[in-house]
């Protein structure tokens, strides 16, 4: 089952955003609920091969 | 290496009435070592003391002359600027302690410059350095933010490298780049090292070298990716009459900034240069073509052109062409210390201290090897702080020498 992906979305003007923030970027609402999404596009991937402080 | 211009010089009727700081100007540099990996008896602080100790030398003042201060680094604390000019015994009427990373150098030339005209401080000191070794920074990087902490490094993004892998497979399709462009650069920029002596990488790198390099985040690879050292920057800023004899003063003819400038809702090919380039350039009463020399903050290759690209200095926006012909054939002088690239990013604030103070050494002609010939004016960003998806902060500056 597709829990989908929790977003939180402006209660004045039905924005959606991702990561959470304080004041709408849009209206500047400062109240928001959360919502979910269950399809998004993969636009860019990348396979990571070294992790930062990776020593080998 | 001396590098023949293709510009000629300014027309004195291009120049605007008012500089934007005729009484404030840069009138000394000074840098630490670099290294890989700090030795025990190293730390941020006395990489920061090394550097402050080398640029009040160059600018030939008494540390008692110095009245105001500005710093940045992601490994101070739990020290703060305040903390650091007791120790650097340093008694100030104006003190300022930037946390915008990769543009912080550039910002704090701004409040220092904007500092000296209102006659807040006539004597400051910028100065940055960071000293967390390859683990530390690994964990500076993981904890970025809180957007970091709670929604990348769960995921294991890799810090940085993942997040500008992404920007860069975007900006190849985009603008139809292959890898060996982003090549050109960090071969340029290395060749440009081999004068520099504290550059911690000066052999040189053929193309093969860099296409052959391992993979560190697809398709960024070890060469793409700016290697962490530990050291120190600073410069001092103060008024043009300041600067030791014999020596032109740099002045700095316009200086813009801007911060979060889309919310993040773009995909990073733009940078906040773009929101104030027009009016750099007019404020500088210059245009792109008259550069002679250029400190990009290069974080990635992938940057270094998106900068360019926003500053109006790639023509048609053709950044393949610019790529393989300019840079390639070493027609325009780009980071010529090597950059962060090829010397090492001694974090942020100090590698974009670096490039302010490259651009100093070219005007004053003091570059030596890498001097490029008769250059006048130059342009020097910062870029930064990645918010969620890319850097949120950039910064730039029109630098001339005084003559």
């Amino acid at each position: 089952m597709n829990r989908g992906v929790a977003i939180w979305r402006c209660v004045k003007c039905r924005t959606g955003f991702f990561p959470q923030r304080l004041l709408c970027a849009r209206c500047h609402g400062d109240r928001f609920e959360e919502d979910r999404v269950y399809q998004a596009v993969v636009e860019e991937i990348s396979t990571i091969r070294h992790m930062l402080g990776q020593t080998d | 290496m001396t590098v023949r211009l293709t510009s000629g010089p300014i027309p004195l009727n291009a120049l605007p009435d008012k500089i934007m700081h005729t009484n404030a100007a840069i009138i000394g540099v000074g840098q630490s070592a670099y290294t890989r990996r700090p030795q025990p008896g190293q730390s941020t602080h006395t990489f920061i003391r090394d550097a402050v100790v080398a640029a009040l030398a160059d600018a030939e003042i008494d540390p008692c002359e110095i009245d105001g201060m500005a710093v940045a680094s992601f490994s101070l604390a739990p020290d703060a600027a305040v903390d650091l000019a007791w120790k650097l015994g340093l008694s100030l009427r104006w003190l300022v302690q930037d946390t915008n990373g990769g543009s912080s150098a550039m910002n704090m030339l701004g409040h220092a410059l904007r500092a000296i005209e209102t006659g807040a401080a006539s004597m400051i000191l910028v100065t940055g350095g960071d000293a967390t070794g390859l683990g530390g920074y690994a964990k500076v990087a993981a904890n970025f933010n809180i957007v970091t902490q709670l929604h990348l490094a769960p995921l294991g993004h890799g810090g940085p490298n993942g997040v500008y892998a992404l920007v860069t497979s975007r900006q190849m399709k985009t603008y139809g780049l292959q890898k060996s462009d982003y090549g050109h650069l960090a071969i340029a920029q290395r060749a440009w090292a081999a004068h520099n002596p504290y550059a911690v990488y000066r052999g040189p790198m053929t193309m093969e070298d860099y296409l052959t390099a391992p993979l560190v985040a697809d398709p960024l690879s070890r060469y793409d990716c700016v290697p962490v050292v530990a050291g120190a920057q600073a410069i001092v800023v103060a008024h043009p009459d300041r600067c030791p004899r014999g020596r032109a003063p740099v002045r700095v003819r316009a200086h813009r900034a801007s911060f979060n400038y889309d919310n993040q809702e773009g995909d990073g090919l733009q940078t906040g240069i773009g929101t104030f380039a027009g009016e750099l350039w007019r404020a500088a009463g210059v245009d792109p073509g008259d550069i002679d020399v250029a400190s990009i903050y290069d974080d990635y290759p992938t940057m270094v052109l998106a900068q360019l690209n926003d500053l109006g200095m790639i023509p048609g926006n053709d950044l393949a062409r610019f790529a393989r012909r300019d840079i390639g054939e070493r027609r325009f002088p780009l980071n010529t210390w090597g950059g962060m690239l090829s010397a090492g990013q001694p974090g942020g604030p100090a590698g974009g201290l670096n490039g302010i103070s490259e651009a100093v050494l070219q005007l004053q002609r003091r570059a030596g090897a890498r001097q490029v010939e008769d250059a006048r004016l130059a342009v020097t960003t910062g870029y930064g702080m990645t918010l969620y998806r890319y850097g949120g902060t950039a910064a730039a500056a029109v630098l001339e020498r005084v003559e």
